[in-house]
């Protein structure tokens, strides 16, 4: 039976996440969780310059949240970091062309609103 | 199993595409407890201990009838007071905010880490401000206290010590008699929360070794707005107050103020009038229709368990005892998270409840970061078994792929 939202897509991202792990010397190690719902990740981003080279993330988190992560960094690498401040929830929903009640709009959201707490000044 | 009792339920009657399994998180209301609501608000709705009037003083006589029935449901011996609240949480902060004065620096504080935060951030918020040591005694995956970090805890001789009647999440009834007892041997205070326990359990506040005993009337069948916090009397005289306003003084001068006795003094403001003519009829309910339902229970536990243990990659937590819970069932399929198998299983017109379940603390101890909760209520028919079983089990082929 096909379900509307979990589509094929999102639960080959889900089981086989393409971007799921570690860096061992990113540039930003980020945090963030939905804890309402128990949503959890950890994105390390790489930068060269102001260009996204690579990001991984570690998740114990719901099928549309490490969706979202996986196909969220496929679209930001190679681009510049700046993107992330264009980026928005409307985009989101775009990329993943989800029915999405709010309360699963939230776990789509929190990987782009992890990595916008990215701030340019910020070291490791 | 049970004779069908959901005609006695309109919200269920109204909603026949759908299994409810959220009791824990709000009751439906019978018949009875809707019709004393609107009975209140058509024929008495006055305000309290004021107007001189006829209508006036039968409100006011309805009223304390209520604290009243109250009092008798839970066989409180005469010296404690029946307080009526906006709920649990209500009732908790009132004593974790009024036990400011009687907490000094060095002082211990005891929660279970399966408190809700209800009882645990009141009581964590009061250790804070008082600088005392606030302890948390450890509890497994079965929903079982650390016996030996329990009587290390004891042995500080605490001032306070918050204890779980049922656990909302295990679904274990602890041993609040033998808790209280060691507790209050060293001459702690013995706070109890009963949300969970007061719609499954009989509750004799004149057997309890305890100094208070608060709960919430929607998850008993009444209605959202109103609580009742139990207080003894080695208690009550040690709690100020933290709600200043109409109804709960004394004295007003200009510069300082005298409260009322209690209760009144620990209830400030208009209190939920219409809620409390609806909780009256909740407790004739429970008196009533559910007295019969504890061996009812363990048979639905008992089905329920036994079915759930036979998915294959299901962890049940909470004990698998029937008899050593409330027909509470928390669980997880292995590699899916709770919230798609909560999805899923909405998806499949079952209503469940995905998370942490307002327990934080308890889910990171056991290091898991949400679970799926099924709870029963006295609706609860075969059917509504045999639909949460195969949707669990739709769940899993759908999320696996």
């Amino acid at each position: 039976m096909d379900n509307e939202l979990y589509q094929e897509q999102i639960l080959d991202r889900y089981h086989q996440p393409r971007h799921h792990g570690s860096l061992q010397h990113p540039t930003k190690k980020l945090e963030g969780a939905n804890r309402t719902c128990g949503d959890e990740l950890t994105m390390y981003v790489q930068l060269a310059g102001d260009t996204i080279k690579e990001i991984r993330f570690e998740s114990r988190a719901c099928a549309v949240c490490t969706a979202s992560a996986d196909l969220l960094i496929d679209r930001l690498i190679g681009q510049p970091v700046a993107l992330l401040d264009e980026l928005d929830a409307a985009d989101i929903q775009n990329m993943l062309g989800l029915p999405l009640s709010p309360i699963r709009l939230k776990c789509a959201l929190l990987p782009l609103e992890t990595l916008k707490l990215y701030k340019p000044s910020d070291k490791t | 199993m049970a004779t069908d009792n959901r005609s006695s339920y309109p919200l269920i009657t109204n909603h026949p595409e759908l299994s409810y399994w959220d009791s824990a998180a709000t009751t439906p209301a019978p018949r009875p407890v809707i019709e004393a609501l609107r009975i209140w608000a058509e024929r008495h709705n006055t305000n309290i201990n004021r107007g001189h009037y006829e209508l006036a003083t039968k409100g006011t006589d309805l009223f304390e009838k209520t604290r009243d029935h109250a009092r008798a449901w839970l066989n409180a011996p005469g010296d404690w007071q029946i307080i009526f609240t906006s709920g649990v949480t209500a009732a908790l902060n009132i004593l974790g905010g009024g036990l400011d004065e009687q907490i000094n620096a060095g002082d211990t504080i005891v929660v279970t880490a399966d408190a809700h935060h209800s009882l645990f951030i009141p009581l964590q918020q009061l250790a804070r401000r008082r600088r005392a040591n606030f302890v948390i005694i450890d509890v497994d995956t079965q929903g079982r206290l650390d016996a030996t970090a329990w009587g290390e805890a004891v042995a500080r001789r605490p001032k306070v010590v918050g204890l779980t009647h049922v656990s909302n999440v295990t679904g274990r009834v602890h041993d609040i008699s033998l808790l209280g007892t060691q507790a209050q041997a060293v001459g702690a205070l013995v706070l109890v929360d009963g949300a969970q326990a007061v719609a499954h359990l009989e509750v004799n506040l004149s057997a309890l070794p305890i100094d208070a005993y608060a709960f919430s009337a929607h998850k008993m069948y009444g209605p959202t707005g109103v609580g009742v916090l139990a207080v003894n009397r080695r208690l009550s005289d040690q709690l100020t107050p933290t709600q200043f306003g109409g109804g709960m003084i004394d004295k007003v001068d200009d510069l300082d103020t005298t409260w009322a006795s209690l209760p009144h003094g620990l209830e400030a403001g208009t209190p939920n009038l219409w809620g409390i003519a609806a909780f009256d009829a909740a407790i004739t309910w429970n008196e009533h229709q559910l007295t019969d339902q504890r061996g009812q229970q363990h048979q639905l536990s008992a089905e329920v368990i036994r079915r759930l243990l036979s998915i294959p990659d299901l962890t049940l937590y909470g004990p698998t005892e029937p008899n050593e819970r409330i027909p509470l069932f928390t669980f997880n399929l292995r590699g899916l998270h709770a919230h798609d198998v909560g999805e899923v299983l909405a998806q499949n017109g079952i209503a469940v409840r995905a998370g942490k379940h307002c327990t934080q603390p308890l889910h990171r101890r056991w290091d898991i970061p949400a679970t799926v909760r099924a709870s029963a209520g006295h609706y609860t028919i075969s059917e509504d078994v045999d639909r949460l079983i195969s949707a669990i089990t739709v769940a899993q082929s759908t999320l696996n792929g």
